[in-house]
């Protein structure tokens, strides 16, 4: 079933077949937040010498921010069942 | 760049649709030749990467500009705003088979990839148009970085 996918499968016409792990998702999210973070700093740096740091320092904030979240969030709905 | 090597800045009009047309061009016409290249790298990967993921038919346009039909679909508003790059993959998913179209996460993930790029897009182009504003005023022209 997973190799029929992959054969019928037409690059930027046809869904990505990458759902088979459930987390698959949640790990597209990781390039996302490295495109945000070098645009952000890229427009708010004056010099450009200080991109790639301050880059990297917003991409880690932001993926602990994330987890932290999930990891909050999780615990919430625990809690309530 | 010393001064005597900048460009002459555009008007802020020319470089806020620059910007629009080709991610990072604003820039490049202020001669932020390295913050241009990665504006557009970026911007492009990620417009790209969501319709990798979700297939084309994730830049799903309104069929008339008006209002309500534009409400309906509002992450074309996000999508849009990446360039004419969305606009011919709008017309270009129109021609694919219906029956291709992602479902669930795929067209969420899709989706928001493209509607970020667009939305990265307008930060820069605002920043561009800032930029250009401040360069062409004469009594604060060539202020370097972002007066923000």
């Amino acid at each position: 079933m997973i190799l029929a996918d992959v054969i019928a499968f037409t690059p930027f016409i046809d869904p990505l077949p990458v759902w088979q792990p459930d987390w698959m998702w949640a790990v597209l999210l990781i390039p996302l937040c490295a495109a945000v973070a070098v645009v952000y700093k890229s427009i708010k740096c004056g010099q450009v010498s200080r991109i790639p740091r301050e880059a990297l320092g917003l991409f880690i904030t932001i993926i602990v921010g994330m987890v932290a979240a999930a990891a909050a969030l999780a615990g919430i709905v625990r809690f309530m069942r | 760049m010393s001064s005597a090597d900048r460009p002459i800045p555009p008007p802020a009009p020319l470089t806020a649709l620059l910007a629009w047309l080709v991610p990072g061009a604003g820039y490049w016409l202020l001669g932020e030749r390295v913050r241009a290249f990665l504006i557009f790298i970026c911007v492009i990967s990620v417009f790209g990467g969501g319709v990798l993921i979700g297939g084309i038919r994730v830049i799903d346009a309104p069929t008339t500009l008006a209002v309500n039909p534009l409400l309906q679909k509002p992450w074309f508003i996000g999508q849009v705003l990446t360039g004419p790059i969305s606009v011919v993959a709008a017309v270009l998913a129109d021609h694919v088979d219906p029956e291709r179209v992602a479902h669930s996460r795929s067209w969420e993930i899709g989706t928001l990839y493209t509607a970020v790029a667009g939305m990265l897009n307008l930060l820069a182009l605002i920043d561009a148009t800032h930029r250009s504003v401040i360069a062409t005023a004469p009594s604060q022209g060539g202020k370097e970085g972002n007066p923000a």
